[in-house]
């Protein structure tokens, strides 16, 4: 009998505890999620814009694997893009999220994809935590995120020492980062793969739409 | 009166969390690379300080004795994902930029710290005031680190390049080698001014 | 090599990224437990048990918690999980080897409030590592962690002989020595390429 009472002193104090402290989390995971989501929305938004300028109506796309719907998030475990017109107002241009492990952490990036010439036109880094002063370049340096302009994904990326590109498929490294720039070809090179029977299914979908 | 304002600036400067008492070491070298992060860090830690201090020093006369700091773990756990919702809902670059280290502010030890030695055995008012006190000099300590970490190792300060055009950033100081070598600078020079302060008063 | 091979997730935060040089995480016992080589070589492999159990039960907990679409709560349960671990770990020890047990005393507690076993638990989670990876990832980590422990163990107790002024003996000598290290270990930044 002493025995459970003292059990109880201990263990009923505890489940106020975690009580109180599920309350306060869910309260404030609910009180700022609109908030959080909206800014990524935005975020998300304004970087695919920014990654292909020329596409008109940009719109996010999700695909279950059987259906495409238009969506305001990704969704996880769905295949999400998004999907613009050219000038000709068919579905050519695509804005698409890929990422994988780089040198310290995930990279996260963004690419414009023209699937028409099946050729790569614009590139973002989203999220790095690549070394400051080596690897964190390949965010911003005006040489290497070049390659991305015009990058033909046929045959096959491939990722060339600084200086050695000869062919319009082939990715300018940077000099010490290269592991960094080697996974971002990797990065590319499997979301390409992944995506490119997708967007030619929701391409033909919409034909003459 | 005097007892809360030794409350207050104790934790700044004399029983300075880092340069003092040397807890809290991972969040100062690892976020100190930018004067943006390391306020933001030291503002959710102060936080999580805060917070968790009036609730302990609430529940200080309910908590058991045998389960207390896993009673304080789950208090802190529960108030640092608070703030991240919070951080993440004003800034998601800044969140981004921190990346685990906000989760990792369960684990800093001057919070845990300032739990068992004041929050669990005082009244509210003084464990805010310990609180707020800790919470800045935590705060003061990363300031420094960060300024001199970005003016020296990116040429800016807080993103606004502060340094002449000629001057090559010595990129070595944003590196993690760097933070280990500014904060055994600035222990320095916190030991050299506190010995020659017992000098004067001796 | 691909980077998500377990050989580079190992050599990657054992040696590349060390847990405690690169990404400082662990500092505190770094720099508290490292003033003799044998504490610090014992501290390691407690380390090193704690983050390969407390890795498992976090990649169980977090199929949990997505299946019920219940992520804010990663922190939390992560936390009551690596607390409950060394408590686990703690038993097992003074049970098979109590000399073990009387060694690592008051660090075996201390453990909890660890921040690399906390961050093998967070970092695993947000780079999506399968079962295997995370096991591989938890013993690369710690293995990174003994290794630094064990380096600078030997180094401190060489210094104990040097005679540096007073102002810098202590903690900001030992900062200076770690700095040193951890720019040693970035020549193997480009291991594995």
């Amino acid at each position: 009998m002493n025995n459970i009472t003292s059990s109880l002193k201990i263990g009923l104090p505890l489940a106020i505890l975690a009580a109180i402290s599920g309350l306060l989390i869910v309260v404030s995971h609910l009180a700022t999620e609109p908030t959080i989501k909206a800014a990524q929305q935005r975020i998300l938004q304004e970087s695919a814009v920014q990654v292909i300028p020329q596409a008109q109506n940009l719109q996010l796309i999700c695909s279950d694997g059987t259906n495409f719907k238009a969506a305001t998030d990704f969704i996880r475990d769905q295949d999400c893009f998004f999907a613009g017109q050219d000038s000709a107002e068919s579905f050519n241009y695509f804005v698409l999220n890929a990422q994988g492990q780089g040198f310290a952490d995930k990279i996260q990036v963004l690419y414009g994809y023209d699937l028409n010439r099946a050729t790569i036109i614009g590139f973002l880094v989203l999220e790095s935590k690549e070394t400051p002063g080596l690897g964190d370049k390949i965010a911003f340096d005006p040489a290497f995120l070049d390659n991305f302009k015009q990058l033909a994904t046929q045959p096959k990326i491939e990722v060339v020492k600084q200086g050695q590109k000869t062919a319009p498929h082939q990715i300018d490294g940077i000099t010490g980062a290269t592991i960094s720039s080697v996974a971002i070809g990797d990065i590319l090179r499997s979301s390409v793969e992944h995506f490119t029977p997708i967007l030619q299914e929701f391409q033909e979908l919409n034909h003459g739409k | 009166m005097e007892n809360s304002a030794d409350n207050f600036f104790r934790g700044l400067w004399k029983e300075n969390p880092v340069f003092v008492q040397l807890l809290g070491m991972c969040p100062i070298l690892a976020v100190s690379n930018t004067v943006i992060n390391s306020l933001a860090m030291g503002l959710a830690t102060t936080f999580v300080l805060i917070c968790s201090g009036i609730l302990i020093s609430l529940m200080r006369n309910i908590i058991p004795k045998q389960v207390r700091i896993a009673a304080f773990i789950i208090i802190i756990a529960t108030f640092v994902t608070v703030a991240e919702f919070i951080l993440q809902a004003v800034s998601i670059e800044i969140h981004k930029s921190l990346g685990a280290f906000i989760s990792l502010i369960v684990v800093n030890c001057i919070i845990l710290g300032r739990a068992e030695a004041f929050a669990s055995r005082n009244p509210v008012f003084p464990s805010i005031l310990d609180a707020v006190g800790t919470g800045l000099g935590f705060t003061f300590a990363l300031f420094c680190m960060g300024a001199l970490r970005e003016v020296l190792g990116s040429g800016t300060f807080a993103g606004i390049a502060v340094m002449p055009a000629a001057f090559e950033p010595w990129i070595v100081f944003i590196l993690p080698g760097g933070g280990f070598f500014v904060l055994g600078f600035l222990l320095l020079v916190v030991n050299h001014i506190n010995s020659s302060l017992k000098r004067r008063a001796a | 090599m691909n980077t998500d091979s377990h050989a580079f997730i190992f050599l990657s935060a054992c040696v590349v990224n060390n847990f405690v040089l690169a990404s400082f995480l662990g500092i505190c016992p770094f720099l508290g437990v490292s003033k003799k080589v044998d504490t610090a070589l014992r501290m390691g492999i407690a380390v090193l048990l704690v983050m390969l159990v407390s890795s498992a039960a976090a990649f169980g907990i977090n199929l949990v918690l997505q299946s019920f679409d219940a992520e804010y709560l990663q922190l939390v349960s992560y936390i009551a999980v690596i607390a409950s671990t060394v408590q686990l770990v703690e038993m097992i020890i003074k049970k098979f080897s109590p000399s073990l047990f009387r060694a690592l005393g008051i660090f075996l507690p201390l453990i909890t409030t660890n921040c690399a076993i906390l961050g093998v638990a967070l970092f695993q989670t947000s780079r999506e590592y399968s079962f295997s990876q995370s096991l591989v990832f938890a013993l690369g980590a710690g293995a990174g962690f003994t290794l630094a422990l064990w380096l600078m163990s030997g180094l401190r107790e060489e210094s104990e002989f040097a005679d540096p002024p007073k102002l810098i003996k202590g903690t900001a000598l030992s900062l200076m020595i770690a700095g040193i290290l951890s720019m040693a270990f970035m020549g193997f930044a480009g291991l594995g390429a």
